[in-house]
């Protein structure tokens, strides 16, 4: 797992988002086999907080506001390239 | 259809229902909704369109008929706030019409009509001028016109462009209904026909530029539950995971319990109800006494039957809506308390509106209304802890399956093939408007006979109303996982159920 994924499924930001962020990863995690672990959590707590970026993801433990899905799908995604990219330059070097 | 996506106009709307519920829930003035433009609309840069003055006009409108009031005339000095005193009351104040254009909001599509884009290269084949079958193409000096006059919009030319060059403008409101309600005014800005509107919603979910709203309870219901004893929830079978994988049933009661409400029950009972009647009926009166025997329990397909196919009427079930039915249960014991129906769609708020269903039927929320009222109360449904208590077991598996298109005609079909060993009942289900009115044609056609016929106004039935929280496809499993959860396998294993 290269990328680990906690969505926030508190009642706000399930209903600010997350419930369809969810249904977006799981494609996502299908058509990225064994690269995503993804995970519905409970409140995170960040609706608390000021200034209020909720809704939100984790995405390997960092806290960040899930407000643009297409950005958090784009994060997901250059995590995942950026691996790729190391991994064959360690296989090049060998 | 934008349905289903999470945009920033669902962001808006959610936004606009959090903040009206929190000043019932905090005792504010009610003059404070004033600021709820500022809040939603903050800063000096417009978010959405081109001012924020325009942005915080439409969300204006929107808090007003979020409040259940009436829209004000749009020339005229009002502020937000004015009036608000007649909204700070525990009971439902929403009159017709209930869904509403803001037409300064509209930014006026124009008509669905098929136009040649600038991909035109004025090719010498024309294809689109050889199959067009009214003539309505001729080569202008850039690009291929159509004359609007004559074009019948049947789609041949697009079809036949090698460059993909025609392409069918579509004015988004008028595409999702299906009752050809949305026609526009002098101005092109849309107008809702209420002559012909069946009250779905589509057009709320479906507008890009969020000008199409309707009006809610849910400031009166937080007052009410603030003020009065016994208010009484009655959650409809498409409830099931709209609050997100953790939130499981049990939570979702517990959660509604910590809100005020002195219980839940599942309309699914109801919905037991109406389908061992249906049996009843139709075995009855089918063939004999009428060709086929139509379903009841959605007001927008009986509203559908009724503004055009009225000839039809007489065969749609007179059984109660399992709202109804639930709804009678409570009231036998709690006369004077409130009941509430939390469901999927904007169509139930009209049948509650109706004089024989509003004694039983004091408020009609919707989920995403229910979860701005969690919000705005701070309650998180993932947090309550659930018991026994919160287990509802009021309702069979067929009546929870009332939920989704097929559903109703399924349970239905079974109760009478278990009332009548050896009949086999043929059904017919059509969901959405448009598709119930070609059902329609059928039946009228004399296609239909014999048939128990399944009207929905939503498409993929009531999981996929306009008050739904979660992803149709995710929303049927979540339902069909709930009517396996069932102890009563059958709507006569239901021991709540009078025979």
């Amino acid at each position: 797992m290269i990328v680990d994924v906690k969505v926030c499924m508190g009642t706000e930001c399930s209903m600010m988002g997350n419930l369809n962020l969810y249904e977006y990863l799981e494609e996502l995690q299908e058509d990225q086999p064994g690269k995503i672990n993804l995970e519905s959590v409970v409140c995170l707590k960040s609706c608390k907080e000021e200034p209020k970026i909720s809704p939100v993801v984790s995405i390997n433990g960092k806290i960040r506001s899930s407000r643009r899905i297409d950005q958090v799908i784009s994060e997901i995604i250059q995590l995942i390239e950026k691996d790729e990219v190391e991994n064959s330059n360690e296989v090049n070097k060998a | 259809m934008m349905k289903g996506l999470f945009t920033p106009i669902t962001y808006l709307r959610r936004q606009i229902y959090t903040e009206i519920a929190k000043i019932a829930w905090e005792g504010r003035d009610p003059e404070e909704v004033d600021d709820i433009p500022y809040k939603v609309i903050d800063g000096e840069m417009a978010k959405y369109r081109g001012s924020v003055f325009h942005e915080r006009a439409i969300v204006a409108a929107r808090t007003r008929l979020g409040l259940g009031l009436n829209r004000e005339s749009d020339n005229e000095n009002k502020r937000l706030s004015k009036g608000v005193k007649d909204a700070v009351v525990t009971h439902s104040i929403i009159e017709e019409p209930l869904v509403n254009v803001i037409p300064f909001a509209c930014v006026a599509c124009e008509d669905s009509k098929h136009i040649v884009t600038e991909r035109c290269k004025k090719c010498i084949a024309h294809p689109c001028m050889i199959v067009c079958p009214v003539n309505a193409i001729e080569m202008g000096k850039d690009r291929a016109i159509i004359d609007k006059e004559k074009c019948i919009d049947c789609g041949r030319c697009k079809d036949a462009c090698p460059y993909s060059a025609i392409v069918k403008r579509d004015r988004p409101c008028k595409e999702s209904c299906g009752a050809d309600a949305i026609y526009s005014d002098e101005y092109g800005r849309a107008k809702i026909d209420y002559d012909k509107c069946v009250s779905c919603g589509m057009c709320i979910v479906s507008c890009p530029f969020a000008a199409i709203t309707d009006k809610s309870n849910i400031f009166q219901l937080v007052l009410a539950l603030k003020r009065e004893e016994k208010v009484h929830a009655i959650i409809a079978p498409s409830f099931v995971g709209q609050f997100g994988p953790l939130a499981t049933p049990g939570k979702i009661v517990k959660a509604i319990k910590e809100l005020g409400f002195t219980e839940v029950v599942e309309v699914a009972y109801g919905a037991d109800v109406t389908a061992k009647h249906e049996a009843e009926i139709f075995t009855d009166i089918v063939p004999e006494k009428q060709p086929f025997l139509g379903t009841s329990c959605c007001p927008s397909w009986t509203l559908t039957v009724e503004k055009f196919y009225p000839e039809l009427y007489d065969y749609v079930s007179e059984s109660s809506t399992p709202m109804v039915e639930t709804a009678k249960l409570i009231r036998k014991r709690s006369p004077e308390g409130k009941i509430v129906f939390i469901g999927p769609c904007v169509s139930k708020k009209i049948e509650a509106m109706d004089e024989k269903v509003r004694p039983y039927v004091d408020f009609v929320i919707t989920y995403e209304e229910l979860a701005a009222i969690f919000v705005a109360g701070n309650i998180d449904v993932t947090e309550v802890e659930e018991d026994e208590n919160d287990e509802l077991m009021d309702a069979s598996g067929p009546g929870r399956g009332f939920a989704y298109a097929t559903g109703v005609a399924a349970a239905v079909k079974s109760s009478i093939e278990i009332y009548n060993e050896g009949v086999e009942v043929k059904t017919h289900s059509a969901n959405g408007v448009a598709d119930c009115r070609k059902m329609l044609a059928l039946a009228k056609a004399g296609r239909l006979d014999g048939y128990l016929i399944e009207g929905m106004g939503c498409p993929g039935g009531c999981v996929g109303g306009a008050g739904v929280l979660l992803p149709v496809n995710r929303a049927k499993r979540e339902v069909d996982n709930f009517v396996k959860a069932s102890e009563y396998k059958t709507v006569f294993d239901n021991p709540q159920i009078e025979d």
